[in-house]
């Protein structure tokens, strides 16, 4: 009998909780950017009429560039490259009368952008504070003269944003 | 001469009192005849208690989970006196009775000729565990028992009586019960009641770089998938398991803070739908009764352009609850 008194012990009690961490970890390394370009913008036709009236070609409608980065600071740059008609003189004002110019940049970080229509050649387009996304929104204008031969004018923008 | 077997499981039952301690028996008394066995043996072998430690296999990799508690060597010594050792002796062994919710089958020992683990056939049936010669004057058996628990075995106190027995199959049938030698030991343990989590390691979900950003999908996720998490139990009543997030470690720089984190860390159990860790505590699944379940996680971070590089972390804590 003393025996099965004790062997007859009570069942430990159970736990009300039982709890367990876990440890999830992940790395972002270096920052980075992604940079998203209109497409082909043209300009139109310069013809006789908007040559004496207008005196340019504009479009300044729906052409976005768009910045998404973790960087803590970034900056657009444009570069211009323009290819006239072969017979474009030699005289002519060429990427000095395009145009480029922000109309209107958003988004969180954005601290300073181009936004004179008088704006020609290379040079910064905004620059901003990371983490986050811009959207600037571009305007295109090409003034026309005399030298403007009959042809098809291009000209190409090549963007690059920097982060650090 | 059922008197003399009587007589030798009183005196194992004196030494109960002395709990675990060694025994020293003679067949029959002194001052008989010769065969003597003088039997030495420890009881009751306690195998302790089965707690959490006591689990053991693969238990957040594929297999099953194994309980099982397990004795030290119990060794019995048999010395023959006298001058009949010249006799032939057969050393047997018996599952007597079963005190608590025994599985008998559970219940294995080794020790003798047998060598591996195994259950006793049957409850009382004799089991033949040595022959010893002729000339043969001392005799050491060692045994070891091992209980292999399952979930569903419910707390409280096991044991089992075993009867050991020594015979002289020479000598003419009314000496040979006289002569025959007989004892018990007991083995004892007891289970807890017991709830167990356990959680995976520390998961690494990877780097984000430059090629987790998609012009066209837009940005991606980091994943982790198949994390186990066990939850074992042998209560009767409901255990449920949740998650929580702790804390969250990210730059100093990250603007979003921890409930950033939070937002964009997502699991799922077992292949279901994604739940954000930014929502308060999530249940994970319910266990109705003894048994165990092992849950499979899968971890994922929404990468977003507020994520600057440097290194983040996160800390859950998974819980299991019981009404």
């Amino acid at each position: 009998m003393v025996l099965l008194a004790s062997l007859l012990l009570e069942p430990a009690l159970a736990q009300e909780g039982t709890q367990d961490r876990a440890n999830v970890s992940w790395v972002v390394a270096g920052c980075w950017l992604a940079l998203q370009v209109h497409p082909e913008v043209n300009l139109g036709v310069a013809s006789a009429e908007v040559f004496l009236t207008l005196g340019y070609l504009e479009d300044v409608t729906d052409n976005p560039i768009v910045i998404i980065t973790n960087c803590a600071d970034w900056e657009l740059q444009a570069s211009l490259s323009w290819t006239p008609p072969p017979d474009y003189p030699a005289e002519g004002d060429g990427l000095a009368d395009f145009h480029w110019w922000v109309i209107t940049g958003s988004g969180p970080g954005l601290l300073t952008y181009q936004g004179s229509p008088e704006r020609a050649g290379d040079g910064q387009v905004a620059e901003g504070k990371g983490p986050g996304e811009v959207t600037l929104l571009m305007g295109y204008r090409y003034d026309l003269d005399l030298n403007d031969v009959p042809g098809q004018y291009q000209v190409l923008i090549l963007y690059t944003v920097t982060g650090r | 001469m059922r008197g003399w077997f009587f007589c030798a499981v009183l005196a194992v039952l004196a030494t109960w009192g002395a709990w675990g301690e060694e025994v020293t028996l003679e067949f029959p008394p002194p001052g008989t005849e010769c065969p003597r066995t003088r039997v030495t043996f420890t009881t009751p072998v306690d195998m302790g208690v089965l707690g959490a430690e006591s689990i053991s296999g693969e238990l957040l990799g594929g297999g099953d989970v194994l309980v099982h508690l397990e004795s030290e060597p119990m060794t019995i010594k048999l010395e023959r006196r006298g001058f009949c050792d010249d006799l032939l002796g057969e050393v047997y062994v018996q599952l007597v009775s079963l005190i608590g919710p025994v599985r008998p089958e559970a219940f294995l020992w080794r020790g003798g000729a047998q060598e591996e683990y195994a259950p006793f056939p049957a409850v009382g049936e004799w089991v033949h565990l040595a022959t010893l010669p002729s000339g043969l004057r001392e005799w050491r058996g060692e045994f070891r028992f091992r209980y292999e628990a399952t979930m569903a075995d419910p707390p409280g106190a096991y044991g089992v009586r075993l009867r050991f027995r020594v015979e002289y199959p020479e000598l003419p049938s009314p000496l040979r019960e006289l002569y025959r030698a007989e004892w018990e030991i007991m083995v004892t343990w007891s289970l807890e009641g017991l709830t167990v989590l356990l959680v995976h390691e520390p998961v690494y979900l990877g780097t984000i770089g430059p090629g987790i950003y998609d012009p066209e999908a837009g940005f991606g996720a980091l994943e982790a998938l198949e994390n186990p998490v066990l939850v074992l139990t042998n209560l009767t009543q409901m255990v449920s398991l949740s998650v929580r997030s702790v804390s969250a470690a990210f730059p100093p720089d990250f603007s979003g803070g921890a409930e950033a984190v939070w937002q964009d860390l997502a699991l799922r159990v077992d292949g279901g739908a994604y739940l954000s860790l930014g929502e308060g505590p999530i249940e994970l699944g319910v266990l109705s009764g003894p048994g165990w379940q092992r849950y499979l996680i899968d971890y994922r971070y929404q990468v977003d352009e507020r994520d600057i590089p440097g290194e983040y972390g996160a800390i859950l804590e998974y819980t299991v609850t019981t009404p």
